[in-house]
C-alpha cells in the first residue's frame, strides 16, 4: 500500500503544480488545495501506514501518533487560509471583474 | 604627565559625543560657535603633543576592549610615532578649521548638520589612524567615506554637489570593499586581525601565495581614497564641498588616509617588486597628471585639487622607492603640505566669500582689500613652491636628495623635478597672482571682518615659516621615530641643514623654470589644452558610462526577473526545487523497487477514485465541476484515512472538506467559466514541469521509505498517554495535553483568519 500511496501523492503534487502554474486565480487555490492534500498523505506516508489506530488499548501494534497530530493540525490551519484567501479572491473580484492574474498584476 | 594606557578611546567618545551634543549650543551665537567647537580638538592637540616625548623614548601605549572577540574585532588601540604625527594633524588643522567654519558658514540655516558631520569625520579619521584592529580599521575608514560623502554633499540643492558626492562615494566604497577583502586575507594568512602582530610576519606575508592579491586589494583601497590614477577624478569633484572641507578632509587628511594605510603596511608588506611597481608608476602618473592640470584651471579651488593630487602621487611615489632617504622625505613632504596646502584652502574661502568668485580671470588686486590675508596666502604659498627657509623648501631639498642619493636616480629626478617646475608655478599662480597683479587699479575699501577668516591661513602659514627657520626637536621627535615606526631605522628628515650644492642648484633651477613657465601662464591666461577625441576614454567618463550602462542593466534585470507575473516566479521555484532535488536524488539514489503486491481492493477503488477525480479537475471547463472533483479528491483521501488506522483525522477532514464545499461553491460558482488563454506549448512546458516533479516526490519517497536514521520517538506518548495525559487515543492527547501549546497558535491562526474573513465579507466596496 505505501508504494501506491507515494504514486498518488506524486500524482497529487503533479496535479498542484499544474494547477498553480495557469492564470486564473481559483486554479491558483485548487492548486493549493491539491497541494495540500498532498502534504498531508506525505505526512502520513512518512508515518508507515501498518498498523491499528493509535490508540493505547489496541492489543496490537499501533501507527505512530505523531504524524497524525501534525496533519490534524495542517489540516485546520490549511483549512483557515484557503477560508480566508477564498473570501479575498472573491471580494477582489467583485472590486477588478477579473480573475486572470495578469490583469490584477499592475492593480493598485 | 598623561596616563598612556587609557588614552585613545576617551577622545574619540568625546569628539562623537561632542557631533551629538552640538546642536545645544547653536541657538547661542551662530558665528562664534566655531571657537566654542574648537575647544575639544585644540585640547586633543596639546594632549597628543603630550605624547611625542614618550613615543620618541620608544613607549608604544596599548589600549585594549574585547567587542567580538569570536569574529577577531577589538576595540584595540594603539599610537606610534608615524599614527601621532597623522593625530597632529588632524586635531590641529581640525582645530583651525572649525574656527574657520563657523565664521564661513555664517547665517546657514544648516550649520548644526555640517558640524555634526564634521565632528564625525574627526572622530573616525583619528580612530583610523589610532586602530590596532585591522576590523575596526575598516569601519573607521569607511565612516570616513561615509562623512566625506555628507560633506561634498552639504549643499544637497545642487545637483552637480550631489552627483560629485556619490561619484566620491562610489569610487571609495569600492576601494573600501578591496580593503576588506584584503584584511580578512591578512587575517586568514597571520591568524590574527591585531595590526601589531600582522606588521611582525613580513616574512609569513610575502612568502605566502595571498600575497600579491593582498597586496593589489590594499593599494587598490589606498588608491581610491587618496585619488591617485585612475581613481582621481573623485577629488577635484569633490570641490563642491565648503571650503572649509575641501581644507580639511580633500587636502590634509582624508586624503592622506590611503598615503597613511601604506606607511602603515610598509614594514609587512612593502619593499617588493610588486610594490614598487604600483606605487612609483600610479604615483608618478598621478605626480606628473595633477601638476600638468593644476597649471590650466582658472578656479582656484581646482588648483589646489590638481596640486594635492599632484603631492599625493608624489608622497606613493616615495613610499614606492622606499629606503631611508625617501621615507624621512615623504614624511616631511606630508606635513609640510598639509599645513601650506590647508592654509591655501582657507585663503581660496575667504576669497570666495567675499568676492563671491573663485576665477583666477576675475580676482584681482585683493592684497589691498585683505592684507592679511594677501599675507598669508604668500607665506603658504612660498613654502608651497620651496623657497628656502619655508618647510616646503626643505621637503623639497629632501626629496631631492633621495633621488640624487639613489642609484639610477636621475630619470626619476628629472622627472619630479618637471612636475615640481609646474607645481612652482601653480603654486604662484593661487598664492600671488590674484592678491598682487592690477594692485594700482583695485584700491577699495579694506574687506574682511572677523578673527576666525584669518586665524587658520595665518597660523598655518606661520608654522611653515617657523619651523623652516627655527631649529626644532621635530625631526628627532616627530618624523625619525615616524620613520623608525615604518622600517626606515636609518630615516634623518633634514630641516635648516643646508644638504650641498647639487639640492640647492636643482632647487633654484626649479624655482626659476617655475617663474619662467607662471609668467608664461599669466600672459596666456585664456590658454586651456583639449584632449580631443581621447577625452572619450577619461576614467572620468568611462566612470559615467558604465554608471549608465549599470543603471540600465539593474532595470532590465528587475523587469526581468521581478516582472509581476506569480506563475513565473512559481515556475522558477518549481523548477529550481525539482533540479536541486533531482540532483540530490541521483547521488543518493539506490535501487528502488515498486511493490504493489498485498493491497487490498478498496484500497486500489480509493486510489482510482483520488487518481480519476484529479485528472478530472484538470479538464473540466467550469469552476463549478472543478470544485466537486476536488471533493471528490477530498472524499477519496477521507476513505484513505478511515480505512489504514487513523480515524481522528478522517473525522477531521469530513467537516473541513464540507465546509469548503460549501464555502467555494457559494462563492466561486459566481465567477465565469474558464477562458483559455494559454497556448498549447505552454501548457505542455507546464505538465512536463509538474510532471516531473511529482515523479520525483514519489521516487524520494520511495527511497524515503528504505531509509530510517532515527527511530520514532513515539514511545513516550504510548508509554505516558494514560498516566499523564489521562487518555487513550494517543492522537487527541498529544494535541491537546503534550503539544498543547501548538494548538493553541492553531487556534490563533483560526481565529485570525476567521477574523479576517469576517471583516471581508462586512467591507463595504464602494
Amino acid at each position: 500500500m505505501e508504494d501506491l500511496l507515494a504514486i498518488l501523492i506524486g500524482l497529487l503534487y503533479a496535479a498542484g503544480v499544474y494547477q498553480m502554474l495557469r492564470r486564473s486565480i481559483v486554479k491558483l487555490i485548487l492548486g493549493l488545495l491539491f497541494l495540500s492534500h498532498a502534504t498531508n498523505l506525505l505526512l502520513f506516508y512518512s508515518g508507515g501506514l501498518r498498523g491499528l489506530a493509535p490508540l493505547v488499548t489496541e492489543a496490537g501494534s499501533v501507527m505512530d501518533p505523531l504524524p497524525q497530530a501534525f496533519i490534524l493540525t495542517a489540516i485546520v490551519i490549511n483549512f483557515g487560509i484557503i477560508a480566508f484567501f477564498v473570501i479575498l479572491l472573491f471580494r477582489a473580484y467583485q472590486i477588478n471583474r477579473a480573475e486572470d492574474l495578469d490583469e490584477l498584476h499592475r492593480t493598485e | 604627565m598623561v596616563d598612556l594606557k587609557r588614552d585613545m578611546l576617551t577622545p574619540l567618545l568625546f569628539i562623537y559625543g561632542l557631533a551629538f551634543l552640538q546642536p545645544l549650543f547653536h541657538p547661542f551665537d551662530r558665528k562664534r560657535i566655531g571657537w566654542l567647537l574648537a575647544l575639544l580638538p585644540f585640547f586633543l592637540t596639546l594632549h597628543f603633543i603630550d605624547y611625542i616625548e614618550p613615543l620618541a623614548q620608544g613607549e608604544r601605549p596599548l589600549e585594549f576592549y574585547s567587542w567580538v572577540p569570536s569574529m577577531g574585532l577589538n576595540l584595540s588601540f594603539f599610537l606610534d610615532p608615524l599614527s601621532l604625527l597623522f593625530a597632529l594633524l588632524i586635531t590641529g588643522i581640525g582645530t583651525l578649521v572649525l574656527i574657520f567654519s563657523g565664521e564661513y558658514l555664517g547665517n546657514e540655516p544648516e550649520q548644526t548638520r555640517f558640524f555634526a558631520v564634521l565632528l564625525l569625520f574627526m572622530g573616525s579619521m583619528l580612530g583610523m589612524i589610532l586602530s590596532n584592529n585591522l576590523i575596526l580599521l575598516f569601519v573607521f575608514w569607511e565612516l570616513t567615506s561615509f562623512a566625506s560623502y555628507l560633506l561634498i554633499g552639504y549643499y544637497h540643492e545642487k545637483q552637480a554637489a550631489r552627483e560629485a558626492a556619490l561619484q566620491a562615494f562610489v569610487i571609495t566604497t569600492l576601494g573600501g570593499l578591496a580593503l576588506l577583502v584584503a584584511v580578512i586575507l591578512l587575517g586568514q594568512v597571520v591568524g590574527s586581525y591585531e595590526l601589531s602582530e600582522v606588521l611582525k610576519q613580513k616574512e609569513l606575508l610575502q612568502a605566502s601565495p595571498k600575497y600579491p592579491v593582498i597586496l593589489t586589494l590594499m593599494v587598490l583601497g589606498s588608491f581610491t581614497k587618496s585619488a591617485q590614477i585612475p581613481f582621481h577624478f573623485w577629488l577635484p569633484s569633490a570641490m563642491q564641498a565648503p571650503t572649509p572641507v575641501s581644507a580639511y578632509l580633500h587636502s590634509a587628511t582624508l586624503v592622506n588616509a590611503g598615503v597613511y594605510l601604506l606607511s602603515r603596511f610598509a614594514p609587512a608588506l612593502g619593499g617588493t617588486e610588486l610594490w614598487f611597481w604600483f606605487l612609483v608608476t600610479a604615483g608618478g602618473g598621478t605626480l606628473i597628471y595633477g601638476a600638468w592640470m593644476a597649471l590650466f584651471q582658472h578656479d582656484l579651488k581646482l588648483i589646489l585639487a590638481y596640486s594635492t593630487l599632484s603631492v599625493l602621487g608624489a608622497l606613493f611615489f616615495l613610499l614606492g622607492l622606499g629606503g631611508d632617504a625617501a621615507i624621512g622625505a615623504m614624511l616631511l613632504l606630508l606635513f609640510a603640505h598639509a599645513l601650506y596646502k590647508a592654509a591655501l584652502f582657507l585663503v581660496a574661502g575667504v576669497i570666495d566669500h567675499q568676492m563671491k568668485t573663485r576665477d583666477l580671470t576675475r580676482l584681482a588686486g585683493l592684497a589691498k582689500k585683505m592684507p592679511w590675508v594677501a599675507f598669508a596666502a604668500a607665506l603658504s604659498s612660498l613654502s608651497f613652491i620651496g623657497l628656502p627657509p619655508f618647510l616646503g623648501f626643505w621637503a623639497k631639498e629632501g626629496v631631492y636628495s633621495a633621488l640624487l642619493g639613489r642609484e639610477g636616480g636621475v630619470p626619476l629626478f628629472i622627472f619630479i623635478m618637471s612636475a615640481n617646475v609646474l607645481l612652482v608655478a601653480s603654486g604662484l599662480l593661487v598664492g600671488f597672482y590674484p592678491f598682487w597683479h592690477q594692485f594700482k587699479q583695485h584700491a577699495g575699501p579694506r574687506h574682511l571682518r572677523g578673527l576666525g577668516f584669518l586665524l587658520g591661513p595665518l597660523l598655518l602659514a606661520l608654522f611653515g615659516l617657523f619651523y623652516g627657520v627655527v631649529e626644532s626637536d621635530l625631526p628627532q621627535k616627530l618624523f625619525n621615530p615616524a620613520g623608525l615606526a615604518m622600517g626606515q631605522a636609518g630615516t634623518a628628515v633634514q630641516i635648516g641643514h643646508w644638504q650641498g650644492g647639487t639640492e640647492l642648484f636643482f632647487s633654484a633651477l626649479t624655482l626659476l623654470l617655475g617663474g619662467c613657465v607662471f609668467v608664461w601662464r599669466v600672459n596666456y591666461l585664456s590658454f586651456r589644452p583639449h584632449l580631443g577625441p581621447l577625452a572619450a576614454l577619461t576614467p572620468q567618463r568611462l566612470y559615467f558610462t558604465g554608471f549608465q550602462y549599470l543603471k540600465r542593466f539593474a532595470l532590465w534585470l528587475t523587469e526581468h526577473i521581478q516582472n509581476g507575473y506569480l506563475r513565473f516566479y512559481l515556475f522558477v521555484f518549481f523548477l529550481a526545487l525539482l533540479l536541486l532535488e533531482g540532483w540530490a536524488w541521483l547521488r543518493l539514489s539506490g535501487d528502488i523497487q515498486l511493490d504493489l503486491s498485498g493491497i487490498r481492493g478498496w484500497d486500489w477503488a480509493i486510489a482510482f477514485l483520488i487518481a480519476s477525480a484529479s485528472l478530472a479537475t484538470l479538464f473540466v471547463r467550469r469552476f463549478l465541476f472543478a470544485i466537486l472533483s476536488l471533493s471528490v479528491v477530498g472524499v477519496g483521501v477521507i476513505f484513505l484515512f478511515a480505512l489504514n488506522g487513523a480515524p481522528d483525522l478522517a473525522c477531521t477532514q469530513i467537516l473541513v472538506e464540507a465546509q469548503l464545499l460549501v464555502l467555494l461553491v457559494l462563492l466561486l460558482s459566481k465567477l465565469p467559466r474558464y477562458s483559455k488563454v494559454s497556448s498549447f506549448w505552454v501548457h505542455l512546458r507546464d505538465g512536463i514541469l509538474s510532471a516531473a516533479f511529482g515523479g520525483l516526490i514519489t521516487l524520494i519517497l520511495l527511497q524515503a521509505k528504505r531509509e530510517q536514521h532515527f527511530s520514532s520517538i513515539s514511545g513516550y506518548f504510548k508509554a505516558h498517554a494514560l498516566d499523564l495525559g489521562k487518555g487513550a487515543n494517543m492522537v487527541n492527547v498529544i494535541l491537546v495535553d503534550f503539544r498543547g501549546l501548538d494548538t493553541l497558535g492553531e487556534i490563533t491562526v483560526l481565529t485570525v483568519a476567521g477574523i479576517g474573513v469576517f471583516s471581508l465579507l462586512k467591507l463595504k466596496i464602494k
